[in-house]
């Protein structure tokens, strides 16, 4: 598992954990039941607070990719199963959005007012 | 499967099994026909004041054909198998005929011609003896049988033909991820036993633990030593079984679960960051944290791809991480990044 985070990066550091993991996720590089290492061995790993990476882990298990148990630590959930089947065409919808122009910042805002 | 490997297979199965088992059964022949000459109970053991374990005449048939038949069983079956034993990687199989196992043939010859000679000459010398007390003492007897253990062994590996297929290990440099100045990464991965591995380490165990309960059921006053070695195993073997593998700008550290035995190469001591495909039981002789017959060092747990890394004295360590590629990489980005700065 990859995680990497800048510094001088606009983007908050739990968010940038938590997009490490989402990425790993949809590489299938974390499938369901892996387990991810210590908030506290990423803490020391990276030079960053524990408590950042908790907040990311707390992240993760808001959006359902994460389960958080007392004593076993942070787990890929069986819900974060299918998102690596939507690689592809997260992947196809970015292109087609830059293609005609729109950012990928204004996709996920339209993704995310998007209701079925 | 080449002409090489099945000239060296059918050479193993002579040597590690058909010629040992044979001797194995010969002397268990032959001490069954002396067995109404023998004093009941007869001595089983001796220490520095002469005999001093007594046993029914048939355990030595046990010991005989049990450990001495059981030991070369294991030897045996391991090295037939183990060139083409399964892989939890999806690589296919680079199994070729190795030094290892062409010791382990060599091996099961000696044992069994020892085996069967200090069973056969405890025997021989309580012939005829009303009290098994009065036996002799073999100690020098016990010293020969040890000079044929390394006679057999030398004889059992200059039998078998030189193993093929010892060519160079297939090393690929690592690649690399893109990564700005100012980012920071950290990977982490993890190397576990492979269920084959696993397997053979428990079956050796399982023998062991059989020679400990015989022992202590002898009442062998040196039992202790076979208890404490069985447990030294145990822990060694569950100190082994997973290692948790990070890197960072700090560097490479493979640290098993237990948190030791850990290894550790800081950054600035690494100079060449490679994936490599590895066999453990030809390269290294079986799985753990290990020396290779080369002299890299490895924590070998499985077979297929592992990252292989070298520091500024020429050290090589081998971890069979899932993933090793990625690892590679990472560590490679880094290791440039640091010195380029």
């Amino acid at each position: 598992m990859l995680v990497r985070i800048d510094v001088d990066s606009a983007t908050a550091i739990f968010a940038q954990v938590a997009a490490s993991v989402r990425a790993d996720i949809l590489a299938a590089r974390l499938v369901p039941g892996d387990r991810l290492p210590a908030a506290r061995e990423i803490a020391d790993a990276l030079d960053i607070n524990v408590h950042t990476v908790l907040r990311a882990y707390q992240l993760l298990r808001d959006e359902g990719l994460v389960d958080l148990r007392r004593g076993r630590g942070a787990v890929i959930s069986a819900s974060a199963g299918p998102l690596a089947e939507l690689a592809h065409d997260i992947r196809a919808l970015v292109a087609r959005a830059a293609a005609v122009g729109v950012s990928p910042a204004a996709l996920a805002s339209l993704v995310k007012e998007t209701t079925l | 499967m080449n002409d090489d490997v099945r000239r060296s297979r059918t050479a193993f199965l002579w040597v590690a099994l058909i010629i040992p088992l044979t001797i194995i059964v010969a002397a268990t022949v032959v001490i069954a026909a002396w067995l109404p000459e023998l004093p009941d109970p007869v001595a089983t053991h001796w220490g520095t004041e002469g005999v001093n374990g007594y046993g029914p005449p048939w355990s030595y048939l046990a010991i005989t054909l049990g450990i001495g038949g059981g030991l070369v069983l294991v030897m045996g079956l391991t090295g037939m198998h183990a060139h083409r034993l399964p892989q939890s990687s999806a690589k296919p199989s680079i199994g070729a005929w190795s030094p290892a196992t062409r010791f382990i043939g060599g091996l099961s010859l000696g044992l069994a011609v020892m085996m069967a000679f200090i069973s056969l000459v405890s025997v021989e010398l309580q012939r005829g003896l009303a009290d098994a007390a009065d036996a002799p003492d073999i100690g020098t007897w016990a010293l020969i049988g040890f000079g044929l253990l390394i006679a057999g062994t030398a004889l059992g590996w200059f039998l078998q033909p030189k193993s093929p297929g010892s060519g160079t290990p297939q090393t690929e440099r690592a690649g690399s991820i893109p990564l700005a100045a100012t980012e920071r990464a950290a990977w982490f991965g993890t190397a576990s036993m492979a269920p084959a591995g696993a397997a053979v380490l428990i079956g050796a165990l399982a023998l062991l633990a059989v020679m400990t309960v015989f022992t202590v059921a002898q009442g062998d006053d040196v039992w202790w030593i076979l208890a404490s070695v069985t447990i030294l195993l145990v822990v060694l073997i569950a100190a082994m079984a997973v290692f948790r593998v990070r890197v960072n700008a700090r560097g490479l550290r493979a640290r098993s679960l237990l948190g030791w035995p850990s290894n550790r190469i800081p950054l600035d001591r690494i100079t060449k960051v490679e994936t490599v495909q590895l066999d453990p039981f030809r390269e290294f002789g079986g799985w753990g944290w290990r020396l290779g017959v080369d002299g890299r060092r490895g924590i070998v747990l499985r077979a297929g791809e592992a990252l292989q890394v070298t520091d500024t004295r020429g050290r090589v360590l081998v971890v069979t991480v899932d993933g090793a590629a990625d690892a590679a990489a990472v560590l490679e980005t880094l290791r440039t990044q640091s010195t380029s700065r």
